[in-house]
């Protein structure tokens, strides 16, 4: 497993949050997990609030909630995609909905992923896993020249 | 005896009896110079006897004709209907003594004496049968105009341009109804461009009369035709003076109704002073008939605009209203999708967590109430899923088009059987079942009847499921049967109720929206929908779109 690389979790609700951090660990992808608790913050942290050590490097993906107080998940999307900096970030929408018009929306401003939180926690933990799995060891991040807008 | 009771013809008697005639008889000599003028003659044309016994015929015609007429009776002395002793009969134009024309019917006949012709001349005063047929084809050609006319601005010019040529009226005016109610206000004219008529009307345009109040106001007050002799001395005669200015002296004023209310007031004036003539104002009443009517059609066609205003408005106010009720649901719904859930996944989560961490120091009853509350928790999910659903189909806009009931139908099937393989359900579906509707939406309710009747049949020997259609009072309907559990008519009712279900969760789960959903679908479609069944024999759904 590369340890430089983390997964970092936007989530309003601490409940679902020990749950999928739960989930993560269960499944053993990701020692290392940021947790923002707002769009705010999950935006502060992208864009350079944050120490040299993290600076240097981006979430391998990001599992962003879409309800969240002060600004909300379709916006901190819109501006991950919007800046050259983070623009190519992989990031899958983890939310409570599947609402037609939510998930519309989430794909067409560059979501590249859409799971609905189920209720049964086993279906859940699942859900998180292959995730996780998916993003941290299957997919190939796009190069790091790139992703610093080349 | 005979002889004896004939009356002997003296000349004296001769004179008496021309004199009892009704009619002007008239004899001229061959120089057509007057020689006999009854009593008749002299009432119609205003001369008495001795003033024209002597005098060529000619005064009595008016100066223009004279000659001609002079050489007419010439020609038809010498004329063979002269020869075989017959009369003819004409119209001439003759003139009183005072200088007015009148129409008179002559007739015309020749007899010789002594060998020199003598003419008589039998003439009747025919103004009043023409004024008759002046006015019934004033009320014809009105009629007409009126029936063709666009608007009522334009019967009522119409009706005043015609009325006054017909009757000699030297200016016609109309007073209508304000839109409040409240006064007759001066509307089109009609007048001959005789100077001073100008002015009449310039004073009549400031003018406005409430009920009552004036002529045109009395007439509407008494609904009745209102006429003035002179309205010079009259004193509720408010345009007085200006009529005195310009001549005018006679007016007559008359309701125009629509059906019961006066609406508008026709006045008629001319500069002679005349006595009030039922006739004419009878004649004018008719043609104020057709005008009436015109009214009559023209108000009802307002009133049916107002409606069409006020029902768009309502149609409006109502979409206004459901629209906003739309977008509560709209919110609501996706509060509930968003936030119902939530809770839901914790509770189950952390029970799950608990069993997984605390697994073998929990005895087996801890373990069975924890994983009930995961169930009653995933269950809760459930509803609230399946109530998203149900709100779905009540939501969004449909689209129309052709759908094939009978594919859905089929593609429903395919996907039990792929769904419960080790089942074996007999299934019928009647072909080439074609509606328009909305594909997505009668998809979901197809769908929902034929999984129905898959779950209903789980307990029989030889489940059979049936899609098709017949004709029920007089419509198409399509139904879903099956042989399976059935239910009681006594809650036919409650079966489209969401949440209500008839069995036992046990028996068959489910969370009681399926039929609820497929009423609201067919609703959707304008089309209804109703079960019949019994326990232990199945049921059928009906539709209709």
């Amino acid at each position: 497993m590369n340890n430089d690389r983390y997964i970092m979790l936007v989530e309003d609700n601490p409940d679902d949050e020990a749950l999928t951090l739960r989930a993560l660990m269960q499944s053993n992808v990701a020692n290392d997990v940021v947790v923002a608790h707002d769009g705010e913050e999950a935006l502060n942290f992208l864009f350079g609030e944050r120490d040299g050590a993290e600076a240097a490097r981006s979430p391998a993906v990001v599992l962003l909630d879409l309800k969240l107080p002060k600004v909300d998940g379709l916006e901190v999307l819109q501006r991950i995609r919007a800046d050259e900096r983070t623009r190519l970030i992989p990031l899958v929408m983890l939310t409570s909905s599947k609402e037609e018009s939510d998930v519309i929306r989430s794909y067409t401003s560059g979501a590249n992923g859409y799971v609905r939180k189920p209720v049964d926690f086993v279906q859940f933990a699942e859900a998180v896993k292959e995730v996780g799995l998916y993003w941290m060891l299957v997919n190939e991040p796009p190069p790091r020249s790139a992703e610093l807008g080349g | 005896m005979r002889a004896q009771a004939r009356t002997r013809l003296t000349n004296e008697l001769l004179v008496r009896l021309l004199d009892s005639a009704s009619d002007a008889i008239v004899v001229l000599d061959a120089d057509q110079r007057i020689t006999i003028f009854n009593k008749g003659a002299e009432r119609i044309f205003g001369y008495a006897a001795e003033e024209v016994v002597g005098k060529p015929h000619g005064v009595l015609l008016p100066p223009d004709v004279a000659d001609e007429h002079r050489e007419y009776v010439r020609a038809f002395g010498a004329s063979q209907e002269a020869a075989r002793g017959m009369a003819v009969r004409r119209e001439v134009r003759a003139w009183r003594k005072d200088g007015t024309e009148f129409p008179a019917e002559a007739s015309i006949g020749v007899v010789t004496e002594n060998g020199s012709p003598v003419f008589t001349a039998i003439l009747r005063d025919v103004s009043e049968q023409r004024r008759a047929a002046g006015m019934s084809g004033l009320l014809q050609k009105t009629a007409l105009a009126v029936a063709e006319a666009k608007d009522t601005t334009e019967a009522l010019g119409v009706f005043l341009r015609q009325v006054c040529d017909a009757v000699g009226w030297e200016y016609g005016d109309t007073w209508v109804l304000n839109d409040k109610g409240t006064a007759l206000v001066c509307g089109q004219a009609w007048y001959a461009r005789v100077p001073g008529l100008d002015d009449f009307r310039e004073a009549s345009l400031r003018l406005f009369f409430s009920l009552g109040a004036g002529l045109p106001g009395r007439t509407w007050e008494k609904r009745e035709p209102t006429w003035f002799m002179d309205v010079s001395s009259e004193p509720a005669f408010v345009r007085r003076e200006v009529a005195a200015k310009v001549g005018l002296r006679t007016a007559v004023a008359i309701p125009i109704l629509a059906g019961d209310d006066v609406v508008a007031s026709a006045a008629f004036y001319m500069k002679d002073p005349r006595q009030a003539d039922r006739d004419v104002v009878d004649s004018v009443r008719g043609v104020v008939a057709q005008l009436s009517a015109l009214f009559q059609r023209k108000r009802a066609e307002e009133e049916l605009a107002q409606y069409r205003e006020h029902l768009e408005e309502l149609v409006e106010q109502r979409t206004a209203q459901l629209a906003a009720a739309n977008g509560e649901l709209e919110a609501f719904a996706y509060a509930v999708a968003h936030d119902l859930r939530a809770p839901l996944r914790s509770i189950d989560g952390f029970s799950q967590a608990l069993v997984e961490d605390l697994g073998g120091r929990l005895d087996a009853q801890s373990l069975d109430y924890l994983q009930r509350v995961r169930t009653a928790s995933q269950r809760m999910g459930q509803l609230i899923d399946d109530l998203l659903k149900m709100s779905r189909t009540t939501r969004g806009e449909m689209t129309l088009g052709p759908v094939s009931l009978s594919g859905l139908a089929l593609a429903a099937v395919e996907d039990l059987r792929q769904r419960d393989p080790e089942r074996w359900v007999e299934v019928a579906i009647e072909d080439g079942l074609e509606v328009k509707g909305d594909a997505r939406l009668l998809e979901v309710a197809v769908r929902n009847l034929i999984e129905n009747a898959w779950k209903f049949t789980a307990g029989v020997d030889r489940p059979r499921v049936e899609f098709g259609a017949m004709e029920r009072e007089g419509r198409r309907a399509y139904f879903v049967r099956d042989n399976g559990a059935g239910f009681d008519m006594a809650y036919a009712g409650k079966l489209f109720q969401p949440f209500q279900r008839l069995h036992a969760m046990n028996e068959f789960p489910g969370s009681g929206v399926g039929l609820a959903t497929v009423r609201r679908i067919i609703q959707r479609h304008g089309g209804h929908v109703w079960a019949e069944g019994e326990p232990g024999k199945g049921a059928t759904v009906y539709f209709t779109i």
